[in-house]
């Protein structure tokens, strides 16, 4: 677990933006190295729905994306 | 902000996308796969993909909506015309067209090569035009680089400049402007069509790379392009004009020692003047007080003049007073025997020159130290070793004191010193005793 690994964070609609994670690596761990709080987001890893509690791995893209709700 | 998913996109197609620099991520949504690419990416997007959008809608996430794409253009509706050629290797550098603009530019494109004449392209909407070694304005007055983005520029034939209307294509290594693209007509500048090879098609790739990118480049990019080139060019504008301001302000300040030098070398020198003026201004004082009266005083000291026995008579000539003597004698103080040098004519020069006294002896010459000698310490030219005595006639000259200066000239013949190789000569001279009868009496002719 010494080894860094790259991946690419990002709210959507917005720009993604790629950060370095040491030692623990789950999207917790991620959204608070880009500090985004991912509050009334829904969590996406590689596309897939996912949980703040997911791995990581190289490469890996997280995306927070809200959904539309009615009045 | 918006986002745009893109579904259904293949494998090759998205690597497409990250070869050609557009960021996208994979999502799904409702069980269909693709990717999400930023508004900033999308026009550039579409263009990679050679795509266009026949639908976009919402999805049920905010701000990313979700578009439908189809084939852009159906490319064997568009081709590359080579309406004129001057070159090598025509069907190359088409080939090259229809790859790389083609496909971008939605039109026909229609090529020529003006051949190092500028050119004005007639516009068509519908058309892309490509004037190769040309320009709309101007003649050819530069020689391209040797190399443009590392490729050698096969022909170094005199290339035209920008006009500045359009985008520049610029050659990074060298700021030269290789082409220009103005609305939708490419003009290269140099003749890269010259041998059609290699070099030359490497080069031509570069240029049509920038122009797709040009093409494609989003509005909002373009504007941040324009503002970032104009944000350097002031920062030019500023360094160059600091650079000349700063040149100026150390010229100026060089000035400034100088004449600061200038002036003390010139307070200097005036204060010198001021003395020398001081100076000159107490010696024209004195000497005026001194010869107050003047013509009283001089003919009273010419008067006395005859009153020096050994002086028989005074002639006066422009700046000569020429005083003739009587026979004048010395004594050798080795034998203490006396020694008749002769009558003389001493001649006083009121203007300085001549050392001031020259001696001529009206009697004889005698072999001293040189042969011919007028005295023992009086050459045969009549100038004299005058030894101590050197700087007191000028003296006397100066401040007309010529009594007294015919007393120290006469005063000069009958004293010597045997010590120097001058006046030890004086027993050459003829003892007074042994020619007493030869004495000519005061008041004879010489």
């Amino acid at each position: 677990m010494s080894d860094f690994i790259t991946v690419r964070v990002g709210k959507l609609p917005g720009k993604i933006q790629e950060i370095a994670l040491n030692g623990d690596r789950s999207v917790e761990d991620a959204l608070k190295a880009s500090e985004i709080d991912p509050a009334g987001f829904e969590v996406r890893v590689n596309g897939r729905p996912a949980t703040t509690d997911t791995s990581l791995s190289d490469g890996d893209t997280v995306l927070l994306v809200k959904k539309i709700t009615g009045n | 902000m918006k986002s745009y998913f893109l579904a259904n996109l293949t494998s090759i197609e998205v690597v497409k996308l990250a070869e050609n620099g557009v960021e996208s991520s994979k999502m799904s949504i409702n069980d269909e796969v693709g990717v999400v690419i930023d508004e900033d990416f999308f026009e550039k997007a579409l263009s990679v993909l050679a795509k266009k959008v026949t639908n976009e809608s919402k999805t049920e996430y905010e701000g990313l909506y979700r578009v439908t794409l189809v084939p852009a253009v159906d490319s064997t509706r568009h081709c590359v015309r080579i309406e004129t050629w001057d070159g090598e290797n025509k069907q190359a550098f088409k080939a090259i067209i229809e790859e790389v603009l083609l496909p971008i530019t939605k039109k026909n494109i229609i090529v020529y090569v003006p051949h190092g004449h500028s050119h004005t392209l007639s516009l068509g909407e519908n058309e892309f035009y490509i004037a190769i070694w040309s320009s709309p304005a101007g003649d050819r007055c530069e020689v391209p680089p040797e190399n443009l983005w590392g490729h050698k520029v096969s022909c170094r034939d005199s290339a035209f400049i920008s006009t500045g209307q359009g985008f520049q294509i610029v050659d990074p290594e060298t700021d030269y402007a290789v082409a220009e693209l103005i609305e939708n007509c490419l003009y290269i500048h140099h003749d890269i069509c010259h041998h059609g090879d290699n070099y030359e098609f490497a080069i031509f790739r570069h240029i049509l790379g920038a122009v797709v990118e040009e093409l494609c480049i989003s509005p909002k990019k373009r504007l941040a392009r324009s503002l970032r080139e104009r944000e350097i060019k002031r920062a030019a504008y500023v360094t160059e004009c600091n650079r000349g301001f700063q040149e100026r302000v150390s010229s100026l300040q060089n000035s400034l020692q100088e004449i600061k030098n200038d002036i003390e070398k010139y307070q200097l020198k005036l204060v010198k003047a001021i003395r020398l003026a001081s100076e000159t201004q107490v010696i024209l004082g004195s000497l005026q007080e001194k010869n107050s009266n003047s013509e009283d005083k001089y003919a009273v000291q010419y008067d006395e003049l005859f009153k020096i026995d050994s002086i028989r008579d005074i002639f006066i000539s422009t700046n000569i007073i020429s005083c003739i003597t009587d026979v004048l004698f010395c004594t050798d103080p080795r034998s203490g025997k006396k020694h008749e040098i002769g009558a003389f004519r001493i001649n006083i020069y009121l203007d300085g020159s001549e050392h001031c006294v020259r001696w001529f002896n009206r009697t004889r010459r005698v072999d001293g130290c040189k042969s011919g000698m007028q005295a023992p310490h009086v050459f045969p030219n009549g100038n004299a070793c005058l030894g101590n005595m050197e700087e007191v006639f000028p003296e006397l000259v100066a401040n007309y004191e010529f009594t007294s200066l015919i007393l120290m000239a006469i005063q000069f013949i009958e004293t010597v010193n045997v010590n120097d190789d001058a006046g030890k000569y004086i027993d050459r001279w003829p003892l007074a005793k042994n020619i007493k009868k030869n004495l000519r009496k005061k008041g004879e002719a010489e």
